[in-house]
């Protein structure tokens, strides 16, 4: 007989597993937790992931440096702008190539805004896990502004391309600086009201502290990266720590909380988002003029052979990638060492002993993109 | 390049090869070239002064050196320091699990081993992570190949 209608011993004839997901709404795109349950109480859960695998570390293998640059935004599709500059950037360093000053900062901007619009989305959506559908229409609608924003440049939505070795692929105009600035203080009078919707809101508070601990110790064990770990009281940040690009020119705080719990987790992002602001200002403030490609960027992208490693700060966390080069325009081999990954697995430890409507709250407070951790 | 973590490693491991590859675009401090039967007791060293595994993958070399190369990245956190370990692993053998010293490691090597077949031994869930259940296949193997072949571009289109 199946698992889920079979009665057991005596003492564990009240157990039982139950299937969440694939479908379920909670679980961000196609995850499927398998829990063993006992009344509402979990005591085991094994997340299943695989089911948006698409491959890609296969398809870098089938195509020179330049054609896998469509695929980078397609792994982590919400923070699909820092992954494709990111890999841009990654390429640079091993081959060597000097990026314009204005493309840099460009680069800044874009990167910066992606990570709001990641964390608007996780926002709303966490709160709509929880019933609460007003701030889902809050955040989408300041989304949107950003999403417009990025399309102005870069012509798509949300799977990016906007970076190229060297540069970027389209100088910024007077549009997008002032549309970007006036949303920056849009979104800036906006937050006090998020807090009054959302982070004031004894309900919402209820709901989120006290559960889902991630500690340091478990933060260690399972290599947690991003606003998860810097929930636990780790002062991390690739951009601050590994400075890539231009991030040592900025003045910005990394924030961190001590509980590592669900609502800890909450304000690290919401304190994030204001940082983020703050730096896509800056950026703005000091941008120079100039080119916005390197003057010469080789026809053929061929690195000297050898082992390359890179890491950028994501939405989520540490987003590496391992690069083996035969001398040839085909890599050997790309690994992506991808955040959510990592942060998910902590889910058979940290969902033990917790009830089913917190697993809602918990899964939706560490922000899991199911296509960055299948790949 | 001087860490207390290579002394004790140079001193309890003589066979361990160690590159130091601090100022090049490697991208990691250290590389080093470890012995399959060394590498649990590397992973424990690293363990024990603090390390995090952060990544885990594995290259198919089977077409030149006949073996798959495992590549481990251990990083300490603060300040940042990152060692790469590299362990062959000939074609048709295991590598000894280190999941019991780095939980990460569970779902590291299950991958390892859903996309190029490669088993560690004492694994504790030795199972496919991204493929379906019951595949017969690994599709990172530089054999598995794909369905058109490489993507035709630049001057060949």
């Amino acid at each position: 007989m199946p698992e889920l209608i079979r009665v057991g011993r005596d003492e564990d004839r009240d157990t039982y597993h139950l299937n969440m997901g694939p479908q379920h709404p909670s679980t961000h795109g196609v995850l499927r937790l398998r829990l063993h349950l006992k009344g509402e109480v979990i005591l085991s859960a094994d997340p299943i992931v695989g089911y948006s695998h698409r491959a890609h570390e296969k398809m870098a293998e089938n195509r020179n440096y330049i054609q896998f640059l469509p695929n980078t935004s397609r792994m982590d599709y919400l923070s699909g702008m820092i992954y494709n500059v990111g890999y841009c950037q990654a390429i640079e360093k091993i081959i060597g190539l000097e990026v314009p000053e204005r493309a840099e900062y460009i680069r800044v901007i874009c990167c910066e805004l992606n990570r709001i619009s990641s964390h608007l989305l996780w926002y709303g959506t966490l709160l709509m896990d929880l019933g609460g559908f007003t701030p889902f229409l809050y955040c989408f609608e300041d989304r949107e502004r950003i999403l417009d924003i990025l399309d102005l440049v870069s012509g798509s939505r949300l799977t990016y391309c906007y970076g190229r070795f060297g540069g970027v692929t389209e100088d910024v105009d007077d549009k997008f600086l002032s549309e970007t600035l006036a949303f920056c203080k849009h979104l800036r009078n906006r937050l006090p009201e998020y807090d009054d919707l959302v982070t004031n809101n004894v309900i919402f508070q209820n709901r989120c502290k006290g559960i889902g601990h991630i500690d340091k110790k478990t933060c260690h064990e399972f290599a947690v990266t991003g606003p998860c770990q810097r929930a636990a009281g780790e002062k991390r940040d690739v951009r601050r720590d590994e400075p890539y690009g231009i991030y040592d020119r900025f003045d910005f705080k990394v924030p961190t909380r001590t509980g590592g719990d669900c609502f800890d987790r909450f304000m690290v992002r919401v304190e994030e988002i204001s940082e983020s602001l703050s730096i896509v200002e800056q950026a703005i403030s000091k941008l120079p003029v100039g080119p916005v490609m390197a003057p010469k960027v080789p026809r053929k992208i061929a690195p000297a052979k050898g082992e390359y490693y890179f890491a950028v700060e994501s939405a989520r966390g540490h987003f590496g990638m391992y690069i083996v080069s035969n001398g040839t325009e085909i890599p050997e081999r790309m690994h992506f060492r991808t955040p959510s990954f990592s942060n998910l697995a902590t889910m058979r430890r940290v969902l033990k002993g917790s009830t089913i409507s917190d697993t809602v709250a918990i899964l939706g407070s560490i922000d899991i993109v199911l296509p960055e951790i299948d790949r | 390049m001087s860490s207390p973590v290579l002394d004790i490693l140079w001193s309890q491991f003589p066979h361990l090869e160690s590159t130091d590859c601090a100022d090049t675009a490697a991208g990691c401090h250290v590389s080093h070239a470890c012995r399959r039967e060394d590498l649990v007791g590397i992973s424990t060293v690293f363990r024990e002064s603090g390390y995090r595994l952060e990544m885990l993958t594995c290259l198919d070399e089977r077409a030149g050196r006949k073996m798959f190369r495992l590549v481990y990245h251990f990083t300490q956190i603060d300040p940042v320091e990152r060692h790469r370990v590299l362990v062959d692993v000939p074609v048709g053998e295991q590598a000894p699990t280190i999941s019991h010293l780095f939980e990460s490691a569970n779902w590291y090597e299950r991958e390892v081993y859903d996309m190029f077949g490669v088993s560690f031994s004492d694994h504790p869930d030795m199972t496919r992570i991204l493929t379906e259940e019951g595949a017969d296949y690994h599709p990172l193997l530089k054999d598995f190949g794909t369905i058109d072949g490489p993507v035709k571009g630049g001057d060949d289109a």
